[in-house]
């Protein structure tokens, strides 16, 4: 494992105690930190975590994203146009199985690119940073989507610019939700699901519009919201991440739900199965 | 193949409210920084080290066994890992060479 932090030129520190560096985080909220096994000046090192730059207002999702389009395809007959804002393997590994063609365009995407994809589909990913600061690139496409009436998923950051794309505020958390035990209940079945969770900012609960959306999950431990449906176009998204790695798999039915939509909304047309119980009735 | 133990070198966490905690280095010598996060998932530290949602941020784990059980191309959920600093409690340097399938196979085959 050293060999895995060298080879990805990671810094750590072990040996301290984190279950009590952790309660300290939720008494005084989120804050910024700086780990050095090279400077030994604590006021220096205090000073430069108090200098570091606060994740409100930062845009990160550049950074991660793919220089350049790519299909991803497992030949099937359903052509999803994923925006990958720092998209996680297992999304893209979610709808290649649920036999889609993906085509992953980057954060900064080509506007005449996506429209030339056509797409049965549109996926908006998870991702680093602030909301509000991709905006500037995300509420295009996601506006660009909800005007073509084909549906909208979106994941994490992309549930948020999805949110914000309907006048809906997003806010940074007093202490993030990053785990894979957080419940939330679908507030039309009743059910909870045990959820991975990995997210410092919200969809703002008091700002709710609800000629806009529909809240469809919420987390049971504070009531943040956790899923929306939209009114205005064929639109789920949610907070959590239901590809789960790492986590419980309660929740990969969203994908489903959103394939259920792209189905209704593509002109293919799977072939019938006969089956071979029919077949012996007959 | 694995490498020994490092030697213990010193290492400083600092907060920018003022707490300094002093530990072991691991990994790269050198100073990071960033928004501090904690993640409290007991298993699945490599897709979250890979995770690109993290990026700019030191991770700290909860639980306090980290590396106990290695790592695997698979569980990348990105091409590198993401987090800018890791904080654990204990930190499993060295991680058992994995064996082959087969050989694994073998050897419940024969003990059990």
């Amino acid at each position: 494992m050293q060999d895995y932090l060298l080879n990805n030129n990671l810094i750590g520190i072990s040996d301290v105690d984190t279950r009590k560096l952790v309660r300290h985080i939720r008494t005084k909220g989120v804050m910024n930190a700086v780990i050095s096994s090279e400077i030994p000046d604590e006021e220096e090192l205090i000073s430069m975590a108090k200098e570091w730059d606060s994740m409100e207002g930062l845009e990160l999702a550049t950074k991660v994203t793919r220089k350049e389009a790519q299909t991803v395809s497992s030949d099937g007959p359903y052509k999803i146009a994923a925006f990958d804002y720092g998209i996680k393997q297992n999304i893209i590994n979610n709808f290649v199985n649920r036999g889609c063609t993906l085509r992953i365009f980057p954060a900064e995407a080509d506007l005449e690119e996506v429209k030339a994809w056509n797409a049965d589909g549109y996926f908006f990913s998870n991702g680093p940073g602030d909301p509000k600061a991709s905006a500037r690139y995300g509420l295009p496409m996601v506006n660009y989507a909800k005007q073509t009436g084909k549906p909208l998923f979106g994941i994490c950051l992309g549930h948020q610019l999805m949110a914000l794309s309907e006048g809906i505020e997003t806010k940074k958390m007093f202490v993030g939700h990053r785990g894979a035990n957080q419940p939330v209940m679908n507030k039309k079945t009743g059910l909870v699901e045990i959820t991975t969770q990995n997210h410092g900012f919200t969809v703002d609960e008091d700002l709710i519009n609800t000629d806009k959306v529909e809240v469809t999950h919420i987390n049971l431990n504070d009531n943040t919201i956790e899923g929306l449906r939209f009114k205005k176009f064929k639109g789920i998204s949610v907070q959590y991440h239901p590809e789960a790695s790492p986590g419980p798999h309660d929740s990969s039915y969203l994908f489903d739900q959103f394939m259920k939509l792209v189905k209704q909304s593509s002109d293919y047309e799977e072939p019938i199965e006969i089956s071979t119980t029919d077949k012996a009735q007959n | 193949m694995t490498s020994a133990i490092p030697d213990f070198k010193p290492a400083i966490l600092a907060l920018s409210d003022g707490t300094v905690v002093k530990g072991r280095a691991i990994g790269k010598t050198g100073t990071t920084g960033g928004e501090l996060c904690f993640n409290t998932s007991m298993t699945g530290y490599q897709e979250i080290f890979t995770d690109p949602s993290y990026y700019g941020q030191l991770m700290m784990m909860t639980y306090p066994h980290i590396g106990n059980y290695g790592t695997m191309s698979r569980d990348d959920e990105a091409r590198k890992v993401m987090i800018a600093g890791l904080i654990v409690r204990r930190f499993r340097m060295i991680t058992a060479i994995p064996l082959p399938m087969a050989v694994c196979r073998i050897i419940y085959l024969t003990t059990i």
